[in-house]
């Protein structure tokens, strides 16, 4: 295949954003701005209006749909609501993350169970119904967003490694299992806001980029993955991490 | 034996020792010199687990356990220091598995794989390292496989679950360092096990599912792929298990040892 700037166009494209994190809505406003009709969601409607207002500024219109999931039928009625208003969904960005600095020990199971609620299976359940409506029009583009922490150890941070871990997982198996069939799953690793301010100023040290990729720096891997341009990529996590993990 | 791998004087707790790769690694203990605490949901299992533990001369004591309540995890593990006054290995072998379209993965399966594989896990690892950080030391296995790290088509909850422990592990591993306790993982391929002969036992695998795989089929896709073209056998997880639990391992920590036939080094 021969890319052209083109092939990293979105027009016509249908992209649901899924949780208004500082990831999510950078994320957005770069599939905006490659021509995408955008629909923002989130458990919050207040940080769901914030984002839009965002964006707003930045020239760039986005539906919102203040939206909580708390289990399988829930994302499966939050798809259908995008595909009611929107005919269809082309691309899902899975952005809802929830960061915890804590010792292990310490960890209640409540705030355990939070953390895989939020991080791992909110984002699987969203999956299954964009999936679902994907594989049926052969067709579709999924990322979700991981960290570094989804392959490297950092302490004090073990429900949010553990959901990143399986998000990694999640991406490679419906990777292989949904490619024949034109949906493609991929993932994006960076440092999230929760272990920037986690590892502070001097964790920037230890970064061959000399400092911390911050969720703009995820922009153009989004659009990448979100485009024609990647269309034999699947089940791949991309490390958007100023080259910290090649060390 | 050589002094390093010798686990004389040592207490090991075993989850999910009621058989397959538990039940070996709890006797692989045993015959290292390792006194063992099983537990398990299934207590017939660990009935004779226990009975096989006992003809090898060591210790042991059965703990019936749901892991997936983390009140009976925490009774457990104090029951088991009680009656053993420490542990010094914990090996995580419980685990579940079924195969399922992931766009229709049913929500209740999902949970109770996660439930079972990963959270009971992330229990026991937290109220033994407890324990362990006030002795000052101690050594952790967890079960991945190797879908802790390669995709697999169709196993979305045990693939996840599986990634997950080795970040469970990796984080630990970090964390408690500084207290002189290692936490590693062990990746199998497919054991010839109730949970591994997926050829053998695929009516079960393939349970709620629209269609099952020929034998043919299947073998083509597990065991063909991997470079020594057949399943482990169950007492070849235990040369790892016993490594990993040893001072010949005391400077291996966050690490994940495949035992997996050559699959992960395709």
């Amino acid at each position: 295949m021969n890319v052209r700037a083109c092939d990293f166009d979105l027009s016509e494209r249908v992209a649901l954003v899924a949780g208004c994190s500082e990831a999510g809505v950078s994320l957005a406003l770069a599939l905006g701005q490659s021509g995408a009709e955008l629909v923002l969601s989130d458990s919050c409607a207040g940080r769901v209006q914030a984002a839009q207002a965002t964006l707003e500024a930045e020239g760039v219109a986005a539906a919102g749909i203040p939206f909580q999931i708390d289990g399988r039928d829930d994302a499966f009625e939050l798809v259908n609501r995008v595909v009611s208003s929107h005919a269809k969904l082309d691309i899902l960005v899975n952005a809802q993350e929830q960061f915890l600095d804590k010792p292990a020990v310490d960890l209640t199971t409540e705030e355990w169970g939070y953390s895989l609620h939020v991080n791992l299976k909110v984002v699987f359940w969203t999956c299954q119904a964009a999936g679902k409506h994907m594989l049926a029009r052969g067709e579709g583009s999924i990322i979700n967003l991981s960290s570094l922490a989804a392959s490297l150890g950092f302490p004090n941070s073990v429900g949010f490694a553990v959901s990143k871990g399986g998000v990694e997982q999640m991406t490679r198996t419906l990777g292989v299992e949904w490619i024949r069939r034109g949906v493609r799953v991929n993932a994006i690793a960076g440092w999230g806001e929760g272990l920037r301010r986690q590892l502070g100023a001097t964790g920037a040290e230890r970064i061959p980029m000399g400092r911390f990729a911050n969720a703009a720096d995820l922009e153009g891997t989004a659009i990448y993955l979100a485009s024609r341009a990647s269309a034999a990529l699947s089940g791949q996590i991309i490390h958007v991490d100023g080259g910290y993990s090649a060390q | 034996m050589i002094a390093e791998f010798d686990l004389s004087r040592r207490t090991a707790l075993v989850i999910g020792a009621a058989g397959g790769l538990g039940r070996e690694q709890a006797l692989g203990l045993a015959r290292a010199g390792a006194d063992v605490a099983i537990a398990d949901l299934n207590q017939s299992g660990l009935q004779a687990t226990s009975l096989a533990i006992k003809a090898v001369g060591r210790e042991v004591d059965v703990f019936p356990l749901d892991i997936t309540v983390p009140g009976e995890v925490r009774a457990v593990v104090d029951a088991v220091e009680k009656r053993f006054g420490k542990i010094d290995i914990l090996v995580n072998s419980a685990g579940m598995t079924r195969r399922g379209a992931s766009e229709d993965y049913d929500q209740g399966l999902f949970e109770r794989i996660l439930d079972i594989n990963l959270n009971g896990m992330f229990y026991a690892c937290q109220n033994v390292g407890r324990l362990m950080i006030k002795r000052g030391g101690g050594r952790i296995i967890n079960m991945g496989s190797i879908f802790s790290s390669a995709g697999i088509a169709e196993s979305p909850a045990y693939a996840m679950s599986k990634g997950a422990v080795a970040q469970l592990t990796k984080t630990l591993a970090i964390e408690w360092a500084p207290y002189g306790i290692a936490v590693n993982a062990i990746l199998p391929s497919w054991f010839d096990t109730a949970m591994g002969n997926v050829v053998a036992d695929r009516e079960k695998f393939y349970a709620g599912t629209a269609e099952v795989p020929s034998s043919a089929d299947l073998a083509a896709r597990t065991t063909g792929r991997v470079p020594l073209r057949r399943l482990g056998k169950p007492p070849e997880i235990v040369g790892a298990t016993v490594f990993l639990a040893s001072n010949a391992a005391s400077m291996v920590t966050g690490h994940l040892l495949a035992v997996d036939g050559g699959f992960l080094a395709q």
